[in-house]
């Protein structure tokens, strides 16, 4: 069978198999006596070739698990419609960022095993900072937008509220940032999936932002349920460069 | 005669304080012996433990590099303390010593100005730090990772596991490359099509292979370069950023993907052409073809026509 609801429990049979998609992820399971067997293909690549079983040796009880998580890299995103953001003012964007599918097996008898761990779409690599030190970090071809409707939810997908802060004198060229996806919470609502505020606080050019994540669920959907913990927590926010991006990176790296 | 007593009892107590003394030395010397015995038996696994302990602690804070020159450090300052330690406890001055160790230095240094040199040259190293171990490097033509700097030399790993020794002098009197200093690397592809192309078109092609290879890094942006005209051809460079990590993937990857966009969309790769002329400029070369079932006739080719 296949489901579209991808969250949650799957009940598994001896026997038995389940499929499911999320984005452009495809999933399949079995179980055999006392194996999971686990398979990830991709539906937007022409030829994938033969894709092999992963065989988990695990409980008769253990049970299956399909979990959204953040993505486990820094995002570099850019806004829809680029703009400054005068000194001592504020303003909220909006990001949508692919989930992680994560499938845990776990048993009274046995530690919980992270068996899957992988995006939902095929993300790009890019580069943030600059040509002698930065971070990989994935290329979101979404934009950021500065408001939110309906259609943007799909199960897939989670909604990233932002909120700029721009504190130094300056006038701040809004047009491509960084999202630190490591850090951030999940909560969903029906079909919504959001995650914690991250409030991006400006300094100046030399100092960077001060980045702060709400751990609640944002004030757009108050009454979201966590379904998911950050992959690295931070407790008092950090201080990194949100804003600076390689502009004299575009010819040849001179 | 009253005196005579006298000498006898003086010889006695002059024979029983040498007997005294001479004990007295030789538990003394015995004494020394073994507290340098001891010396050597605890102080030496002693800075062995703290060299290994300063270098894993300092590796696990730091890097490799810095663990190495501490992990030295220690064992070379350890083992100087305990050879002073043990050689005074042994009863040598340590003046004396250091004056002969002065002329033998000054006499060794000539013997042996190549192995001074290098480590004078591998201190020079260890403070400049143009690369630090686990770095990728390239010296005279040898490519390999840096396992360890040494006193002496610097030994590398090469790709295909062998270990190449290079004198610490030689790495700094040559042209040295770090491959890994920085995090992203360019990969450049050389590619030349037929002069039939359109110029535009295949810019465009070569950014799109680009943009579709997952290894490939958006930013910083690949670029194309149209750097000539060649012999037989018009000639690209595609210049693409990877990580370090997917360096030789993207190169495979980005060559594989040209040849077959360029196979599918019937772009031409000219091998080299010659054109043959005798006189003039426009009358071809003359072709006689000869064999069993050739006629035996003169073939004149326009060049312009040739298939």
């Amino acid at each position: 069978m296949t489901d579209q609801r991808p969250w949650g429990e799957i009940d598994l049979a001896p026997g038995a198999s389940f499929e499911v998609a999320v984005g452009t992820l495809h999933l399949t399971m079995r179980r055999h006596r006392n194996e999971i067997w686990l398979r990830s293909e991709r539906r937007e690549l022409a030829d994938t070739g033969d894709v092999d079983w992963e065989r988990w040796a695990v409980p008769d009880d253990a049970r299956i698990h399909l979990r959204p998580a953040a993505p486990d890299r820094l995002l570099v995103v850019s806004h829809e419609y680029p703009f400054h953001l005068p000194g001592k003012r504020q303003a909220r964007v909006f990001v949508r960022l692919p989930l992680f599918v994560q499938v845990r097996l776990s048993s009274p008898s046995m530690k919980d095993v992270l068996a899957l761990d992988e995006p939902s779409l095929v993300l790009s690599d890019t580069w943030w900072g600059t040509i002698e030190s930065g971070e990989l970090a994935y290329w979101l071809t979404t934009k950021a937008r500065a408001e939110v409707s309906d259609d943007l939810f799909v199960p897939h997908m989670a909604i990233c509220p932002i909120q700029l802060e721009n504190e130094s004198d300056e006038a701040l060229p809004v047009d491509r940032f960084s999202v630190r996806a490591l850090h951030l919470s999940l909560f969903r609502s029906g079909i919504r999936m959001w995650t914690d505020e991250v409030r991006v606080t400006y300094l100046a050019a030399a100092e960077g932002s001060e980045i702060h994540f709400g751990g609640a669920s944002p004030a757009e959907q108050p009454e979201g349920a966590r379904v998911s913990e950050p992959r690295v927590a931070v407790r008092r926010g950090l201080q990194a460069r949100t804003f600076d991006r390689l502009r004299s990176l575009s010819v040849l790296g001179g | 005669m009253s005196m005579a007593p006298v000498p006898v009892l003086a010889l006695a107590l002059q024979d029983a304080e040498t007997g005294a003394v001479s004990t007295m030395l030789e538990s003394a010397a015995v004494g020394s012996t073994l507290r340098a015995l001891v010396l050597v038996l605890v102080g030496v696994p002693l800075v062995l433990v703290a060299g290994r302990g300063a270098r894993a602690w300092m590796t696990s804070r730091m890097h490799p590099q810095a663990g190495l020159v501490a992990g030295k450090l220690v064992l070379y300052g350890g083992l100087t303390i305990v050879a002073v330690s043990t050689l005074r406890e042994l009863g040598f001055s340590l003046a004396p010593l250091l004056g002969a160790a002065g002329v033998l230095g000054i006499a060794l240094g000539f013997a042996s100005q190549t192995s001074v040199s290098n480590v004078i040259s591998g201190l020079f190293l260890i403070a400049e730090q143009p690369f630090i171990v686990d770095d990728l490097i390239e010296v005279g033509g040898v490519t390999g990772r840096v396992i360890s700097i040494d006193t002496l030399s610097v030994q590398l790993r090469t790709f295909d596991n062998r270990m190449v020794r290079i004198p610490n002098e030689t790495l700094v009197k040559s042209q040295m490359i770090n491959i890994t200093r920085f995090p992203v690397r360019r990969v450049d592809i050389r590619i030349g099509v037929a002069y039939k192309e359109d110029a535009s078109r295949i810019r465009e092609m070569l950014l799109d292979i680009a943009d579709k290879n997952p290894t490939c890094l958006m930013e910083p942006a690949p670029v194309v370069v149209f750097e000539g005209f060649g012999e037989s051809s018009l000639n690209f460079m595609l210049g693409a950023w990877t990580t370090q990590a997917n360096f030789l993937k993207l190169k495979n990857g980005l060559q594989e993907d040209v040849k077959a966009r360029f196979d599918a969309e019937g772009v031409e790769i000219p091998f080299p052409h010659r054109t043959l002329y005798v006189g003039t400029e426009s009358d071809a070369f003359t072709v006689r073809v000869v064999g069993d079932s050739a006629s035996p006739e003169e073939v004149s080719r326009d060049p312009d026509s040739a298939p």
